[in-house]
């Protein structure tokens, strides 16, 4: 009888174990299943609100040449790639010094990289663009930047006039939407190789957007070429399985109008990028959003254009900003930041503009406000070229600025400066600059401010 | 028993455990509208490049006391001076003033020309005010100069001011936005501290990057308390949402300390934006300075006393520059420094703000009529110079009579100090089918979006440009014999109780940058008598496409 109820009191403990372990092993999956594809962008949401963000289309680039990673085997004025990577660091460097959580970098735009055959058939994929891939990567993790990646397998400037483009182009190089050949070949030889690569990054990815403008490719709406909704979204559910399966914790999404985003309901995304140009200064009411996920603006900006004052851009675009976070987006990318141009970007006649700094003090403030502890100071140093030039993002609140500059890498600091009256090195929107002319040939040099002296700056690089 | 509750306790686990995990199973989460949202809450558009602007303070002391040194050619009337005269009194006429050394407390920042102010160009204007003072009776009170001043203040004035002020602002800095020199520490302001423990720190910019500045300084959440209106910006700051309506404050904006007259020029959409205190440095105003000297050498009567008899227009104007007018020697009637703030005073302003509205007026007659008269004075009697600088034309006696600003008289150089010749000072001629009008471009206060602290920064600032808080004695000496004090007091105060018209031209013909207000006002005289049509349809073409672009960009 005792050993009977000693057995029992065995089984019964043994079931209960392997119960307990079944149930976190169900309940794990599950988690795994529904909640991987927030994991990263809601994660990020969740814990420190809406994201800031901007598009990287031109990783790197020399202006005109190529945009993305390799070059391109479409385009024969594209063919040369323009990835350069001091362009990266210096770029990714002022990103975080203007306060912005996350970038967006394109890969595939207009096809770069991908090879093909005579027929059109994908053949592979050009190494350095995986190089490349991994360089800005590391460079992303070096400045404490998440990365959205948007696939954006598009050939869809050649609606543009592009040189060169016809609608035979398209159809050639464009198999992958309507071959699931052609589509199986791109997912093998582009797809899993690039994300076999950012699998070394997945604690960066902020999500996967499998397409992004998919609009631009269909030919109800180009007129002239294209394919059709119902080929798009096959492909996107492809390939969406694809990163599903090699990187299940990082969200996937479309990036499109929002009039066209129900259209992928039907995928098992984790969220959803409007892409937003108006000059109306706010953001879409999500209630009336027919996407069935969480949203974000993938892409914004002013509708206008090049003719718009540069206060009707700051405002408006601010507007948008203060909108998309009223109505519960997730985050907003601004489109976008090119070095080499002077319009629509971030950029003004090679000057960071007024909307950079405003995209710095929202950031700033929004944080600030959430632990209500609003201050811009200490300020935030730009990117140092070791030419005696020295920037930095100013404070609003600031009396004066103290430059230090350090010639053993940060390990002593030397005053190059008085208390300089804040006005004197700001311009009118709080870009402050200082030149250091005593500098002596060979040294490498890194800078740090101090305000009102006592609050000190992060360094240069 | 023991048994069971070993099941019991392995059931409510798994159960335990199920809830937990799949409560974590991702679904939509809602949006979250308890998120904090940006501060700074604007819509719309910033004013473009501003040039031609000057600021400071306009003001001549009285003063009190015993009086010595020589007087010289003064023409004075109406003040009696007392105590002590000593040393030679000549060329005397009128009554009863023997003034002898002239004081008053005048720094003022003034254009560099005619042209665009640099503010390299600007002399520091110290904040005191210390402006002409008026007594509430509007009579000039006796005087005598000595080397001190003693100016008359209205306790009564001072009274509201200080009332503005609470317990809770003590030991608070008011945070005020301006376009010229300011010092943060003057006498004046030491006078505040102590009597309300309040300070005012300025935030100062170049005026062509003033509305680039108030939008960064809203968008990095550090909106001052106080940001200046002048006509450069009005109303394009107003429609692109950088300012709030004075229900921003608790002050009471009606009290009659403030210029409702003016202060309905910073109206729009049934909503007030500015407040303009009376008898303050704020108020600039359209006046013609005259060469006593010369008017009285030629033995022509001089607009001043055409003014008191009530006699001052354009005709009488006109018929005072022929009378003077001596090309041939070098001399010439008259300038007028802005000529398109001189079409004001046909009685009609150049741009009028309604109630969101912007009119254009310049194809109205009363302006037609003044735009005629202004290229009259240049081809037809041939009576001004026509040369820029036409203040130190005037003040090195080229031209006998000037329409200026009255800003223009507390500068030490040239009007107050080069000039050797006594002058006087009257206001602006008008047409004469109208009842005088004073010609203004007065500076309001304002409230940004986001300001902090608005009762405080009201009162800080009424302080900062009151002429009847602060006695100022350090200025006395910088005045030149020939400063007349009284003159400038009593039509300062005449000024004030004029009706007025507000010249808010400059924001909307500079709007976007393309046109300047001063290439405005050279078209205005330099057409011509057979151009004056061809230019006044350019600029009121130029001025209706700024006008739709203000109003359409950020509607």
């Amino acid at each position: 009888m005792l050993s009977l109820r000693r057995t029992s009191k065995k089984v019964l403990l043994t079931l209960l174990a392997l119960a307990l372990v079944a149930t976190a092993v169900i309940g794990t999956y599950a988690w795994s299943w529904q909640g991987a594809e927030m994991a990263s962008f809601d994660a990020k949401y969740d814990k420190d609100g809406f994201v800031f963000g901007v598009r990287y289309s031109q990783i790197g680039a020399v202006h005109n040449k190529g945009r993305s990673l390799a070059g391109n085997n479409i385009l024969a004025d594209k063919e040369e790639c323009g990835f350069w990577e001091p362009s990266v660091r210096e770029d990714f460097f002022n990103m975080k010094a203007l306060g912005l959580d996350a970038v967006t970098i394109n890969l595939f735009t207009l096809l770069e990289g991908v090879e093909f055959d005579e027929a059109g058939q994908i053949t592979g994929l050009d190494p350095a663009f995986l190089d490349n891939l991994k360089v800005v990567m590391n460079t992303a993790i070096e400045n404490d930047l998440k990365v959205a990646v948007a696939l954006q397998p598009a050939l869809n400037e050649l609606a543009y006039g592009v040189a060169g483009a016809s609608k035979a182009t398209w159809d050639k190089y464009t198999q992958l939407y309507y071959s699931e050949t052609v589509r199986a070949q791109y997912i093998e030889k582009c797809v899993k190789p690039a994300l076999a690569v950012l699998k070394d990054y997945e604690n960066i990815l902020l999500y996967i957007a499998i397409v992004s403008q998919p609009e631009k490719d269909i030919a109800e709406i180009q007129g002239s070429w294209g394919t059709t909704w119902g080929k798009m979204v096959e492909f996107v559910a492809d390939v969406n399985d694809v990163c599903k399966e090699t990187l299940p914790k990082v969200a996937t999404t479309v990036e499109t109008e929002a009039a066209y985003l129900s259209k992928f309901n039907g995928i098992a995304l984790g969220a959803a990028g409007a892409d937003l140009y108006t000059d109306a200064g706010k953001a879409d009411d999500l209630a009336d959003a027919t996407s069935a996920f969480p949203m974000y603006l993938s892409r914004y900006g002013i509708k206008k254009g090049n003719s718009a004052t540069e206060e009707f851009l700051v405002q408006k675009n601010r507007d948008i900003l203060n909108s998309a976070i009223d109505k519960g987006y997730m985050g907003a990318f601004f489109d976008e930041w090119i070095s080499q141009q002077t319009t629509r970007t971030v950029f003004l006649d090679g000057t960071l503009r007024q909307w950079a700094l405003t995209m710095y003090f929202a950031a700033e403030s929004y944080r600030d406000t959430r632990n209500d502890n609003w201050d811009d100071k200490p300020v935030k140093m730009l990117y140092n070229h070791n030419d005696g030039n020295v920037q930095w993002v100013g404070s609003a609140l600031a009396s004066t600025y103290t430059v230090e500059r350090s010639a053993d890498d940060g390990a002593t600091w030397v005053a190059i400066t008085d208390a300089l009256d804040a006005g004197s090195v700001s311009n009118s929107y709080f870009l402050c600059s200082y030149k250091d002319d005593n500098r002596e040939d060979g040294v490498t040099y890194r800078y740090r401010v101090i305000s009102d002296g006592s609050i000190v700056s992060e360094p240069t690089n | 028993m023991k048994m069971k509750r070993l099941v019991s306790l392995a059931l409510v686990c798994v159960l335990a455990v199920t809830l937990l995990l799949t409560s974590a199973c991702g679904k939509k989460p809602e949006p979250d509208t308890s998120k904090p949202t940006l501060p700074g809450d604007v819509s719309t558009d910033v004013g473009g490049n501003a040039t031609g602007d000057v600021s400071g303070d306009t003001t001549g002391d009285s003063t009190t006391g015993d009086v010595s040194g020589d007087t010289t050619g003064s023409d004075v009337s109406g003040d009696s001076t007392t105590g002590d005269v000593s040393g030679s009194t000549t060329g005397n006429s009128g009554s009863g003033n023997k003034i002898t050394q002239q004081t008053g407390n005048n720094k003022t920042t003034k254009p560099s020309d005619n042209k665009t102010t640099k503010p390299s160009d600007n002399k520091t204007t110290k904040p005191t005010g210390s402006g002409i003072l008026v007594d509430n009776n509007k009579t000039t009170t006796s005087r005598t100069t000595t080397t001190t001043t003693e100016r008359p203040m209205d306790k009564n004035v001072k009274d509201k001011i200080l009332g503005m002020f609470t317990p809770a602002m003590k030991g608070k800095t008011a945070t005020i936005l301006i376009h010229f020199e300011a010092e943060n520490d003057t006498p004046r302001l030491q006078q505040m501290y102590d009597e309300t423990g309040v300070k005012i720190k300025f935030l100062i910019c170049d005026l062509k990057d003033y509305g680039t500045r108030l939008s960064a300084l809203i968008n990095a959440s550090a909106a001052p308390d106080i940001a200046y209106m002048t006509g450069n910006h009005w109303p394009s700051l107003v429609i692109k949402g950088f300012m709030q309506d004075l229900s921003a404050t608790k002050q009471d904006t009606t009290m009659d300390i403030f210029d409702q007259d003016l202060m309905k020029a910073y109206t729009w959409n049934d909503k007030q934006y500015g407040v303009i205190t009376k008898n303050s440095t704020e108020g600039h105003f359209q006046v013609t300075y005259y060469n006593k000297t010369i008017f009285n050498r030629k033995g022509v009567t001089d607009p001043g006393t055409l003014y008191k008899q009530g006699k001052w227009n354009w005709d009488t104007f006109l018929d005072c520059a022929k009378q003077v007018n001596d090309p041939n020697n070098g001399v010439w009637g008259c300038e007028l420094y802005a000529s398109h703030t001189f079409l004001c005073t046909s009685g009609m302003p150049i741009i009028e703000v309604g109630n969101g509205v912007i009119n254009n007026n310049l194809d109205k007659q009363p302006i037609i009529d003044a735009w005629n008269f202004v290229n009259q004075l240049h081809h037809v009697d041939k009576v001004t110079t026509g040369l820029a600088g036409a203040d130190e034309n005037f003040a090195t006696g080229k031209s006998v009579m000037m329409v200026g600003m009255n800003w223009m008289w507390g500068t030490v150089e040239p009007i107050g100090g080069t000039t050797k010749d006594d002058w006087g000072v009257v206001p602006a001629p008008c047409s004469p089918d109208i009842t005088p009008v004073a010609i203004s471009s007065s500076r309001a206060a304002c409230f940004p979006v986001g300001s902090r602290n608005p009762d405080l920064g009201l009162a800080a600032y009424v302080y900062w440009c009151s002429n009847d808080v602060y006695k100022d004695p350090d200025d006395v000496e910088d005045q030149p014999a020939n400063y007349p004090a009284n003159e400038i007091q009593e039509l300062t105060a005449a000024l004030w109780d004029m009706p007025k018209i507000m010249d808010v031209s400059q924001g909307i013909v500079e709007y976007g940058g393309e046109y300047n207000e001063w290439d405005f006002s050279f078209d205005v005289f330099q057409a011509g008598m057979s151009g004056i049509n061809t230019n006044i349809n350019k600029w009121k073409s130029a001025i209706d496409v700024n006008i739709k672009r203000i109003m359409t960009e950020f509607s």
